[in-house]
């Protein structure tokens, strides 16, 4: 799966570099913000997590859905290497803004760490829980159909930042039960993210190239 | 050990159907598949390398049941569709690196001694290659792990006189190596003729024939003869025939010829058109 990989880091590298901009870009803000924005964080993670459908698309071009059915790949190979970048992509932007707004909030003298943990476990969620809907749809119905999906990305960023901005000026104060559910949450994402990889490997089985 | 065995393959589409095809390539031999646009050749390779489900019969290559052991066979066979789908970003080492951890028998040193001997640059990006190079790289990548079996499918096309040569001398060699089989498709007939031991002529998803070259060569034939000499041949002995004003000319089976005639040899290609043509008649 190796090769699935570099293939798909080599085309994210020449085609969707404007994704890599605009997570530089938010981590910048990150840094220079002089207050919190959970905008800043979650726009970043959830906008990687369409690097997939951007991947789909690429393969669907270029004929690579087909070529790569001829090459000694499973079905489960093919799709697990799309969950795996679109995985690494959040992770990697999340980690980057994370670090950008702990130093940020550091520095202002209201980094505290419970909260910062929330915030991380909140913006991974939502995060995950949008490529857990639409990597499966895309390779149900194409890339292009999938890109109604992203209207509906923009529009659960919106709300849970709207919600969220709400709580951070105020600050937040969380009880134990609370950060109980919250955790909950998060494993219940990771439990669907995984439900959805294997929905997608039964889905692409089906699919003839 | 056959390379490819098919029995009752059989595939169902709204508009077409690929119907009960029957056919061998014994290990060590170069097939070629000759059929007009949509006669089928495609679904049957694709068929051939699960690419698609079947509705019916049984596939098996190099000995092994591709329902149950695709993934184990693909390691085993070089395939190059009609079209390369490698992404336009990539250059002939990017390929290189990438098909390096994909092919468990990747042999780098074959790969850049193909990619010189057909004259591949190594820096350009696949985007901007001709279509000819593109199926060159293709074919370099097939070429290049050790396969047993090469299954390719138009992959002459686009390419000009001499690599085209080059690639027939390569696939030669290829069959050289003990039990290494080729099966190929191709609308250049006369290719095909160069090349193959066999031949399978494919139309409207039907299995017309597919026998030894030379046999084929050497069983067929053309005669021209006057309205009055062409009444003596025996009608068992004419596949086709064809009246001009002043003579008819005909595909006869040699052997059920009961008299002496001046017969021409036929090539695959007035084989193949002359066969339709009389399917058609039907």
């Amino acid at each position: 799966m190796k090769g699935l990989i570099l293939k798909d880091i080599y085309v994210l590298f020449k085609y969707l570099r404007p994704y890599m901009y605009i997570v530089a870009f938010f981590v910048i803000l990150n840094f220079i913000s002089p207050s919190t924005n959970l905008f800043f964080i979650l726009y970043p993670c959830s906008f990687c997590s369409m690097i997939p459908i951007g991947l789909v698309s690429y393969d669907k071009a270029f004929r690579w859905d087909e070529y790569s059915a001829t090459l000694p790949y499973t079905k489960g190979q093919l799709v697990s290497a799309k969950y795996i970048i679109a995985l690494s992509s959040q992770l990697a932007a999340l980690t980057l803004t994370s670090v950008a707004y702990a130093v940020s909030t550091s520095l202002n003298g209201f980094f505290e760490i419970k909260s910062f943990i929330f915030l991380m476990m909140t913006v991974m969620g939502s995060s995950l829980l949008t490529s857990a809907v639409s990597l499966p749809l895309i390779l149900r119905f194409g890339a292009e159909k999938a890109r109604i999906i992203l209207y509906g990305i923009v529009g659960v960023t919106i709300a849970i930042c709207t919600m969220g901005n709400g709580m951070l000026s105020k600050g937040i104060h969380l009880h134990y039960r609370e950060y109980v559910a919250v955790t909950v949450v998060f494993c219940a994402v990771l439990v669907l993210y995984a439900l959805s990889w294997l929905l997608s490997v039964r889905i692409y089985k089906r699919r003839e190239t | 050990m056959n390379a490819i065995e098919l029995r009752g393959l059989t595939k169902k589409y709204d508009t077409f159907t690929l119907d009960n095809i029957n056919l061998t390539l014994p290990s060590g031999c170069i097939m070629g598949l000759v059929g007009e646009n949509g006669a089928g050749k495609s679904t049957m390779i694709k068929l051939i390398i699960n690419m698609i489900s079947r509705d019916g019969g049984d596939i098996t290559v190099l000995g092994k049941d591709t329902a149950k052991d695709i993934d184990l066979i693909k390691n085993e066979i070089g395939i190059v569709l009609d079209e390369v789908g490698i992404p336009a970003c990539l250059n002939a080492c990017q390929v290189e690196r990438i098909m390096r951890h994909t092919f468990k028998k990747w042999d780098s040193e074959r790969y850049r001694w193909i990619l010189d001997l057909l004259s591949i640059d190594t820096k350009k990006p696949f985007g901007k290659y001709s279509r000819g190079m593109k199926m060159k790289l293709g074919l370099a990548v097939a070429m290049s792990h050790g396969a047993k079996l090469l299954i390719l499918d138009e992959a002459t096309s686009g390419i000009d006189p001499v690599d085209r040569d080059r690639i027939l001398e390569l696939l030669c060699d290829f069959t050289r190596v003990e039990h290494h089989s080729v099966l190929i498709s191709s609308h250049i007939v006369s290719d095909l003729e160069k090349l193959c031991d066999y031949i399978t002529f494919l139309h409207k998803g039907k299995l017309m024939l597919s026998e030894e070259k030379d046999a084929l060569l050497s069983n067929y034939g053309i005669v021209r003869l006057t309205s009055e000499e062409f009444a003596g041949v025996p009608r068992e002995a004419v596949v086709y025939k064809k009246d001009n004003p002043y003579y008819t000319e005909a595909l006869i089976l040699r052997e059920k010829l009961s008299f002496e005639a001046n017969v021409l040899p036929v090539s695959i290609e007035e084989l193949f058109v002359f066969m339709v043509k009389e399917e058609e008649k039907l």
